[in-house]
C-alpha cells in the first residue's frame, strides 16, 4: 500500500474552547440565533451551525451571492473498516423528493440537509464541529444507530442490520 | 543512545511550513502559555493498530528526542520514535476539516479513514 497516503489523528483533549479564538479560522462568531432547526431528527450543536455559517460566508466571498443558497449535506455511505461511513459535503443542489432540511435559515434557506435513506442511519445522533488541537472537523456522535465504531469515528457498524428500515 | 537521537535529526519528521504555522499558532494561545514545545507521540488505538497523538509539552520530557523544524520545538516520546522516523507532518485544511496528516514511508497499512495506520 502506498505509504504517501495520509493518515491522521486525533486523541488530544484539547477542545475548541480552550483554542484561542484567532488560532482556528473556523472560529468566528457568527449569527446563527436566527436558524430555524425545522427537524428533531438530529441534534446539531451550534459549533457546527457556526461552522457551516463560516463555510457559507467564505463561499460567497470567493464565489459571489449565488453561493448564499449552499447547505451542508450528511450522508451515509458504504465503506470503512465497520461498514458505514458518515460522510459530509458543501452542496447547493436540493432533491425536493428525498431531502430533509434539518437546519435553515429563517427565510427557509436550508443550512443543514440530509437525505432521507441517510437519515434513517442517523436519526438520534448527534452532529457536532469537533475541535481539537490535533484535528477539527464535522462528526456525527452518540448515534443510536451504531452498534461499533471504527476508533476516529467515522466509519459504523448499524446495529440489527437486516431489520434496518433505512435498507431496502 | 545518542546514536538514535542523530539518526532522528537527521531522518525527523520534514515538517512542512503549514504545519509549523499552525503549530505556532497553537503555542501561543492563552492554553500553551509556558509550552516549549508539542509533543509527537502514538498510542495503541483503532483498527489498524497506531495512532498519533498531539500534546503540548510544558516542560523538558526527559527521554524525548528533541528536534527544531521552522522555529518551533517538537518533542518525540521514546515508545514513538520506531514508529515515526522519516515522517512528514503537514496541516491540510478543507472546508470540512482541517487536521495534522502525517505521511509516514514506514506505515504498512492504514484505517479507511485514515486514522490509524500499523507500522
Amino acid at each position: 500500500q502506498s505509504s504517501s497516503r495520509r493518515s491522521m489523528v486525533t486523541v488530544t483533549q484539547t477542545k475548541v474552547a480552550d483554542l484561542p479564538v484567532d488560532e482556528a479560522p473556523s472560529n468566528e462568531i457568527n449569527d446563527i440565533s436566527s436558524f430555524v432547526q425545522l427537524s428533531d431528527a438530529l441534534e446539531v450543536t451550534s459549533s457546527c451551525l457556526n461552522r457551516v455559517q463560516s463555510l457559507i460566508q467564505q463561499r460567497i466571498q470567493k464565489e459571489g451571492e449565488e453561493s448564499a443558497d449552499h447547505f451542508l449535506r450528511v450522508f451515509v455511505d458504504a465503506g470503512g473498516c465497520s461498514g458505514f461511513q458518515y460522510q459530509f459535503e458543501v452542496d447547493n443542489e436540493f432533491d425536493e423528493d428525498e431531502d430533509i432540511v434539518v437546519v435553515a435559515t429563517q427565510d427557509s434557506t436550508p443550512r443543514v440537509v440530509v437525505d432521507e435513506v441517510s437519515l434513517g442511519f442517523l436519526k438520534g445522533s448527534k452532529l457536532d464541529y469537533v475541535q481539537e488541537m490535533i484535528k477539527s472537523a464535522f462528526v456525527v456522535a452518540e448515534n443510536p444507530q451504531s452498534e461499533s465504531a471504527c476508533g476516529c469515528g467515522s466509519s459504523f457498524a448499524v446495529k440489527n442490520f437486516e431489520a434496518n428500515p433505512a435498507l431496502d | 543512545f545518542p546514536f538514535v537521537r542523530v539518526n532522528c535529526e537527521y531522518y525527523f519528521n520534514r515538517k512542512t511550513e503549514r504545519a509549523a504555522e499552525r503549530i505556532k499558532g497553537i503555542l501561543s494561545g492563552d492554553n500553551a502559555a509556558g509550552a516549549l514545545g508539542i509533543r509527537l507521540g502514538v498510542k495503541r488505538r483503532g483498527c489498524n493498530g497506531l495512532s498519533y497523538t498531539l500534546n503540548y509539552a510544558f516542560e523538558q520530557p526527559e527521554k524525548d528526542v528533541e528536534m527544531e523544524a521552522h522555529g518551533i520545538k517538537v518533542y518525540i516520546e521514546p515508545m514513538a520514535l520506531f514508529s515515526v522516523v522519516g515522517t512528514t507532518m503537514d496541516w491540510e485544511e478543507t472546508e470540512l476539516a482541517s487536521e495534522f496528516t502525517f505521511h509516514n514511508p514506514n506505515s504498512k497499512g492504514e484505517c479507511g479513514c485514515g486514522e490509524s495506520f500499523t507500522v
